[in-house]
């Protein structure tokens, strides 16, 4: 899978766990998601980990303030 | 970062504990939603030291943050119920939340020894609902209209309660 698979795929399954469009989820910021709370936020985590290999903590989590975010994120991590 | 610690319920924290319970972040996620008086607030304290229930204040570091409890536990029936709020609504939404939650199930399950617990949570509680989904409760029936009833076994909760286990403890709160 390549890295746009896997943010295609972040994408789908974020969408699902916090009960929003992928089109919403590309221009909304995160805090104003309601399933972005703590309990979304580490299955966000999770997510993360089974498909890019990368631990992110919850600091790091917590900067990006966009779906943008956690692309650059990752981008620059893995 | 802050560690989270827990300390047992005390006569000391009582009046902290009737505030956050007052609060209307706090109070209308109740079934019982009256305003609390000192004096309800003690006799319900003394209740509770005769019952077999466990209450206690969770921190993150100095700052107080919430009240954790297990109560009707029932050793013979290896049930009990598991309540959380978070007081300080400066941390609604926040990881120390979820790591209080299973410092609790965690005592009730493997200290304790019981197997399934019980939850009556308001459709509307989206917090909790979403909390007790991740943790492994299923929905058991209707308690009232506007309340749900939730079960959670001690083996669905091992397995469930793995990845989260694994970003709180890798995060060290």
């Amino acid at each position: 899978m390549t890295h746009d698979d896997k943010i295609a795929e972040l994408k789908k399954q974020m969408s699902e766990i916090l009960e929003i469009s992928e089109s919403n989820l590309e221009t909304v910021n995160m805090s104003d998601i309601a399933e972005y709370d703590s309990m979304g936020k580490i299955n966000v985590s999770l997510i993360i980990e089974e498909l890019f290999e990368y631990e992110i903590d919850f600091d790091t989590l917590d900067s990006a303030k966009n779906f943008s975010g956690i692309c650059d994120i990752l981008a620059a991590k893995v | 970062m802050p560690k989270l610690t827990i300390q047992p319920l005390d006569e000391n924290n009582l009046e902290l504990v009737r505030h956050w319970r007052n609060l209307d972040h706090v109070r209308t996620r109740m079934a019982t939603q009256n305003r609390i008086s000192q004096d309800e607030q003690r006799a319900w304290f003394s209740r509770i030291n005769k019952k077999q229930a466990k209450h206690y204040i969770y921190s993150l570091g100095d700052i107080d943050i919430g009240s954790a409890n297990i109560s009707a536990i029932s050793t013979k029936n290896g049930t009990f119920e598991a309540g959380i709020y978070c007081g300080n609504s400066k941390y609604l939404g926040h990881w120390v939340n979820i790591a209080a939650s299973l410092f609790i199930y965690d005592k009730a399950f493997f200290e304790f020894g019981l197997t399934q617990s019980t939850a009556i949570v308001l459709d509307d509680n989206r917090a909790a609902l979403n909390l007790n989904k991740n943790l492994g409760y299923v929905s058991c029936g209707r308690h009232s209209d506007h309340i749900g009833k939730y079960i959670l076994t001690k083996d669905m909760y091992e397995v469930k309660s793995q990845g989260i286990r694994k970003v709180i403890e890798r995060n060290k709160l």
